[in-house]
């Protein structure tokens, strides 16, 4: 498969988008690409899982998709859950080797 | 900017002096970090944050390789620390990839200090979804290797 982020224009868009939720009309007037060509892009976007759509009124908006993002903050957290204890751990192992007399 | 996703914030108290806690936390690294956590192709050997604004945050590894981590943006001793957290979700050093980690060393006694700790500007992993999904193959793949990640922490502690 080609990779989606392969195409600058396609990075461009998800730049954007990762500033909030934005309609296909205003992605194509900041691009040098016309409003068919944005929309087809969106479109493999959509494709692969990085972007979501949803009607808005009268327009649809299209936002990065963040579940992906959301599993990679919970390993985060828990990386950091069990570095901090550990970090804990080696303070109060110094803290003991200086109570200790016999050090 | 809308931020899509939520900084992490981490706090713990350790029994020691608030210098001491800097110093355990920066140049003690590699006697608390977890030793299966790098990207290197060999373990740990040591880690290393350069004590100074602009320093690297490396890590050298037992067959004398080096893998990066970050920079220190802040050194702010005994107070404060910053280092930008720059690896990819494939786990490789992206140069264009910066996260950030704020590190507070709040003394609440003379024998203990409270390490708050941040990490942040997440979101800018957004464009980084698609090589998740190269990395790991499948949608849902990314989930059983998270878990093999927490399993190794698990099995270390």
């Amino acid at each position: 498969m080609m990779t989606a982020l392969g195409d600058p224009t396609r990075q461009a868009i998800l730049d954007r988008l990762s500033d909030g939720p934005r309609p296909v009309g205003e992605l194509a007037a900041e691009l040098p690409v016309s409003r068919p060509a944005v929309s087809q892009h969106l479109k493999v976007l959509k494709g692969v899982g990085l972007v979501i759509d949803r009607q808005a009124g009268t327009r649809r908006l299209y936002e990065v998709d963040t579940a992906g993002l959301a599993v990679l903050r919970t390993y985060l957290d828990q990386f950091w859950e069990r570095s901090l204890a550990a970090f804990e751990a080696a303070a109060r192992e110094q803290k003991g080797e200086q109570d200790d007399p016999g050090d | 900017m809308i931020q899509a996703i939520e900084s992490i914030r981490r706090s713990v108290v350790v029994p020691v002096a608030q210098d001491k806690a800097f110093e355990v936390f920066t140049a003690g690294m590699t006697g608390w970090w977890p030793s299966e956590h790098h990207i290197g192709s060999a373990p740990i050997e040591q880690i290393v944050v350069e004590p100074r604004e602009g320093g690297r945050w490396y890590t050298r590894h037992v067959d004398g390789s080096e893998t990066s981590t970050g920079y220190v943006s802040a050194w702010e001793p005994p107070e404060r620390v910053v280092v930008t957290w720059q690896i990819g979700a494939d786990w490789k050093y992206d140069p264009r990839l910066v996260t950030t980690i704020e590190v507070r060393f709040v003394a609440e006694a003379s024998d203990r200090t409270r390490v708050e700790l941040e990490h942040r500007d997440l979101d800018r992993y957004g464009p980084e979804a698609e090589r998740m999904r190269e990395t790991f193959g499948a949608p849902g793949a990314w989930d059983s290797t998270l878990a093999a990640f927490a399993g190794a922490f698990e099995a270390e502690a």
